[in-house]
């Protein structure tokens, strides 16, 4: 990381840079919406509704940016530093790929990986009319199919679409807030996205029982280019800073009957500070000053 | 006849158990794995090629039903609280690994008054924003435009000295010693951020091994010596494809010019012949000083709770002792000024001796 030289010249200034600086614990990643030149209806909309889906972690921004991630991902490096953002959509279309969709996902600004999608099939989150989530819900993800596994591609693809659609790490939901579940089933060759809302009704038990509606985005995604990261570099990516590792409790135990055991280590007493009757001879010695003082009374 | 109607009632009790259970409960093959934390599951069951194709989206949308049902499943069992009246699930913490958005934060290097205050053991009290100025009988703020303007307000006169020179402007030596001082500041600010630069870049040259993510630089100095690395010296050696001209680094040779000083040559020269001619061994002064440092009380002042000694000092106490007797130019004239810094050295203050 480069030094900066130049000091902030506005008190805002500067709560805005320590605000981008890294932190041991990260906030949520935000995304980065982008139209690109030759978007068609389908892949914008498609990221629009990505962007709908989840609207509290992204920014949408609908010029026409002539890019070609995969040929030169630096102006999306530098428009990802520039807002301070660490994924990225991207929507095209060409002939050769028609309705095209890339995401991608940063490390330090440097690109880590992306993968480009074709979409078919697609229906919007408009299309279908109902009524909708809340936004800034944190969905349930689904994953189903062995391939999510058996493939290196597929396993990556996993990892970025659970980075792109998990949105804030919380620590404790609602009852009620479990009301959006997306799903990535992986058959046929194809990436099947299925879009939900979750309804609960009464089971008779403390779970209740799971009806799902579908509300879109759904889309048939076809992988086609992607861009992955080295196995180090990915490594390096994953580290967990050694501030924000839990830290060992030591010395405690339950027993059966749930009360808290410890076992403390005592430092060797200072006898000198027990309240206890001391001979004369024992007395610690007055300073000079306050035993003149003392004689003089 | 009693024990039969408990039995019945017993038996319906368990069915309508049963009943609701099965409106919650799924049957897999294997099992579903969980990341309750991002509220993720994972179903491995091979999927019905057959029944997908026959009727995709009520298949997919049966499947996910499923799925959801025993990830929903997994998030009740976990213990609940009361928080404003709301009942919340605690979510226990992720555990795919997922990569950073930055890499973690590194310590700062200390600036050269932190490491010094450190060593001191100073430490930052926490100041009133303002102070009460008895002069204009006002609350005034320790700095910005409102402190400044205060001091414009009570200094809006200087006294002049009685024997100051009849040019000497004191409004304009005011602003010239404010001036002086921001400069001073700003001059250590900078002077600190090169420090830890530099300290960044000595430790790139330093290594040419293998490292996780090697600084351009040294990139640049592995390619330029695999480039020479071969019998003519790199001079036949094509470049790559798309590569760009290698930089030439590592040290320069200066030679000295032909014709110039004089005096310096004739003094060199002397230097080598005096060297060649005195009986004295030679003096490897970064040898010495390492093994004075390295072995215990070998020196007058270690072990007597004196401070430990720079490496510089330390060179300077050791050239002055054995070079005695030859004839250092530069050593012999300040004899007088390097006794009394040793001093102060001492006392753990300022190495103010030593500016003269």
């Amino acid at each position: 990381m480069s030094v900066r030289i130049t000091k902030p010249k506005t008190h805002r200034g500067k709560r805005m840079l320590a605000k981008r600086e890294p932190k041991i614990v990260e906030l949520a990643k935000q995304a980065l919406m982008l139209r690109g030149s030759t978007a068609s209806v389908t892949s914008l909309q498609f990221v629009k509704d990505l962007y709908a889906i989840k609207r509290m972690q992204s920014t949408y921004f609908g010029q026409k940016h002539p890019y070609n991630p995969f040929e030169d991902v630096k102006p999306i490096e530098e428009l990802t530093q520039k807002y301070d953002h660490s994924l990225f959509a991207f929507c095209s279309d060409n002939k050769k790929r028609p309705n095209n969709v890339i995401l991608g996902r940063m490390f330090d600004h440097q690109l880590l990986d992306m993968i480009e999608f074709g979409v078919e099939q697609f229906k919007s989150l408009t299309a279908i009319r109902n009524a909708k989530v809340m936004d800034g819900n944190k969905p349930c993800l689904i994953f189903s199919g062995d391939v999510w596994h058996q493939n290196e591609e597929y396993s990556k693809c996993k990892s970025l679409l659970i980075d792109f659609f998990r949105g804030e790490v919380v620590e404790q939901v609602r009852l009620a807030g479990f009301e959006h579940a997306l799903s990535f089933t992986a058959v046929d060759g194809k990436i099947f996205l299925r879009s939900y809302k979750i309804l609960m009704t009464k089971s008779g038990t403390k779970t209740p029982h799971i009806e799902l509606e579908e509300i879109g985005p759904s889309a048939d995604l076809v992988i086609r280019r992607t861009k992955l990261a080295s196995a180090d570099l990915f490594k390096r990516a994953c580290r967990t800073p050694s501030a924000a590792k839990p830290k060992k409790v030591k010395n405690m135990s339950k027993d059966v009957f749930g009360s808290k055991l410890g076992r403390i280590h005592m430092p060797r007493q200072d006898y000198r500070k027990l309240q206890v009757k001391r001979g004369r001879a024992l007395r610690t010695e007055k300073s000079p000053k306050k035993a003149s003082k003392l004689s003089k009374k | 006849m009693a024990a039969s109607i408990v039995q019945n009632v017993l038996s319906k009790a368990a069915e309508d158990e049963a009943e609701k259970l099965k409106s919650i409960q799924v049957d897999k093959v294997v099992e579903l794995e969980y990341d309750v934390g991002n509220l993720l599951a994972y179903d491995i069951n091979d999927i019905d090629v057959n029944q997908f194709r026959a009727d995709k989206e009520a298949y997919l949308a049966n499947l996910s039903r499923d799925n959801v049902q025993l990830l929903i499943n997994q998030i009740f069992q976990l213990p609940t609280i009361k928080v404003d009246n709301e009942v919340v699930i605690k979510l226990p913490s992720a555990t795919t690994r997922l990569p950073r958005a930055k890499p973690a934060p590194k310590e700062k290097a200390l600036s050269k008054w932190e490491k010094y205050a450190k060593e001191k053991g100073i430490t930052k009290r926490k100041k009133s924003k303002a102070t009460w100025d008895e002069e204009l009988q006002k609350w005034v703020p320790r700095f910005g435009f409102k402190k400044a303007l205060a001091e414009k307000e009570k200094n809006w006169v200087v006294e002049v000295p009685g024997n100051a020179k009849d040019d000497v402007d004191p409004i304009a030596l005011r602003k010239t010693k404010k001036q002086e001082s921001v400069a001073k500041n700003e001059l250590q600010r900078l002077r600190n951020i090169s420090a830890r630069m530099q300290k960044s870049k000595t430790k790139a040259k330093i290594s040419l091994e293998p490292t996780e993510r090697p600084t351009a630089e040294q990139l640049n100095r592995s390619v330029f010596i695999a480039h020479t690395a071969t019998a003519s010296v790199g001079k036949f050696q094509p470049n790559l494809k798309e590569q760009k001209p290698v930089l030439k680094s590592g040290q320069k040779r200066h030679f000295d010019p032909l014709v110039g000083d004089i005096k310096r040559e004739t003094s060199k020269s002397l230097d080598i012949l005096n060297k060649l001619s005195s009986k004295k061994p030679k003096l490897d002064i970064d040898k010495a000083v390492n093994r004075e440092l390295n072995t215990p009380g070998s020196l007058d002042y270690k072990g007597k709770g004196m401070e430990k000694k720079s490496k510089t000092q330390l060179k300077k106490d050791l050239g002055k002792r054995k070079h005695k007797g030859t004839k250092d130019k530069k050593m012999s004239g300040k004899k007088g000024d390097r006794s009394a810094g040793r001093s102060t050295v001492k006392k753990g203050g300022k190495r103010t001796g030593n500016k003269n």
